[in-house]
């Protein structure tokens, strides 16, 4: 039985380091994007709809999974998730040179950001929505990196993550990222609106709404033609719904229940937002009312597709 | 199979639904409070927002209603409630009783603001609502609450 395993692990090792070098380095930086003055207003919009400090900021208590945070600039890590993988432990990105990523550069930024990949060539895990980031323009995130960068630097080394053993050896997240990550920057809908496609672009990249909003398959990647239909908490209790317009998911949800959802957490059945999202509401709501407007209109046009969560609603 | 093994199978089915009927009247009580602070909330949002036209006295007693909830609810959650099928309750109510009921006397206290606010007028009251008010459902749905539907 051992033998059998080990072969299986040798076998699934060898084609991780394959797939390791056959894979092309990825995109590299444009030289017009590299030498632009960074715009701060743009990288704090970025930041908010990104989610950063949803799970990079630190906790307030020793508690890792307190939802009450120290403040949402201060993102010295520590946060943990658990999942049916084992807990992560976010890391710390505040721009302290040694323990945050003040180090970096622009490139390697771009690199984490876009292909998982840290400055040291490892891999990251997809709990950090890279799956998602990798649609996001050059420019918003070198915006990005320089507002980080005006950030608090604090000096703090999160605890490493603890895995299931399967999942410790990150090579295999190489033939991970070959099955799902596509590396296709945004491309805007020719035949789409300005609006919709800023609305597709923050929904699809910065907001990665997908990663939480969705089911996956057993290998941990997002059920493409079931996306945003709802799927599993991640830290494994309850539920994230249906945000496509089927009766299962908010097909009674007008685009404006949207925009004032995303704003204040209402919602129309006059409950409010609870869980995770909380945290992205009031990520949501500093930013413009013309983007909530977006993300509102790109949401409402969803195709409609069956929960893939939950006991059916009421009609 | 075993015989032992039947009489643990059948005893620790019929424990579970010893426990899940023990608690379902708690558990029904404290989703129709809910649902009575959501009728209130439904009244002042369509006031604060002018969907209907505003009455400071029916605002005040919007948010007395919702005032008069926490102590009747923070009774209805007995040890072990959290298993019941229909419940949203997160575990974490008996984790951290003391921030849970810190939480709901946070609601006593936002709906008198949000009350206050009502008889100084319709901007008053609408900055309330959406203030405090919302705040403070989320700040519990937050950490206390896991969404099931």
């Amino acid at each position: 039985m051992h033998r059998v395993a080990w072969t299986g692990i040798r076998l699934g090792l060898s084609i991780a380091l394959a797939c390791h070098f056959l894979i092309s380095p990825g995109r590299s930086l444009a030289q017009s994007a590299a030498t632009a003055t960074p715009d701060l207003r743009n990288g704090r919009t970025m930041f908010f709809a990104g989610g950063c400090a949803s799970c990079h900021a630190a906790p307030a208590t020793a508690a890792c999974d307190n939802p009450k945070i120290k403040d949402k600039f201060t993102l010295a890590g520590g946060r943990c998730l658990k999942t049916p993988f084992g807990t992560f432990y976010a890391p710390n990105i505040s721009p302290d040179k040694t323990s945050g990523i003040g180090g970096w550069s622009n490139a390697q930024f771009i690199k984490a950001m876009r292909e998982g990949v840290s400055p040291e060539g490892e891999n990251y895990y997809p709990v950090f929505p890279y799956t998602s980031y990798q649609r996001m323009h050059e420019r918003d995130l070198l915006d990005l990196k320089a507002f980080l960068d005006t950030l608090p630097a604090v000096k703090s080394q999160a605890p490493g993550h603890d895995l299931a053993l399967p999942f410790r050896l990150r090579q295999t997240l190489t033939l991970w990222k070959y099955m799902f990550l596509d590396g296709k920057p945004f491309k805007p809908d020719q035949n789409k609106s300005a609006k919709l496609n800023r609305g597709a672009y923050l929904v699809e990249g910065p907001g990665h709404c997908g990663e939480c909003h969705s089911p996956r398959n057993r290998l941990g990647g997002v059920i493409a033609d079931k996306r945003f239909s709802g799927g599993p908490d991640p830290e494994g209790k309850g539920i994230v719904p249906n945000i496509t317009s089927h009766k299962s998911g908010i097909a009674d949800w007008s685009e404006a229940d949207i925009i004032t959802a995303l704003e204040t957490g209402l919602t129309p059945a006059f409950d409010t937002f609870g869980g995770a999202m909380v945290k992205v509401q009031e990520n949501m709501a500093e930013l413009s009312a013309k983007d909530r407007a977006a993300i509102a209109a790109y949401i409402k046009s969803l195709t409609p597709i069956p929960s893939s969560v939950g006991k059916p609603k009421k009609p | 199979m075993n015989g032992l093994y039947k009489v643990a199978i059948v005893a620790s089915a019929l424990s579970v639904a010893v426990a899940s009927s023990a608690v379902a009247g708690p558990v029904e009580d404290r989703k129709e409070l809910m649902k009575t602070v959501g009728k209130s909330v439904k009244l002042a949002v369509s006031m604060a927002k002018g969907d209907v036209p505003f009455d400071a006295v029916a605002a005040a007693a919007a948010m007395q209603t919702i005032h008069d909830v926490p102590d009747k609810y923070v009774k209805l959650f007995p040890q072990g409630s959290d298993k019941h099928p229909k419940t949203e309750a997160s575990p974490k109510i008996w984790q951290d009783m003391n921030g849970f009921l810190a939480k709901a006397n946070d609601l006593k206290a936002a709906s008198a603001k949000t009350k206050a606010a009502a008889s100084q007028g319709q901007q008053a009251f609408q900055a309330a609502v959406f203030g405090p008010l919302v705040k403070t459902c989320k700040g519990c749905h937050d950490a206390y609450r896991i969404k099931k539907n």
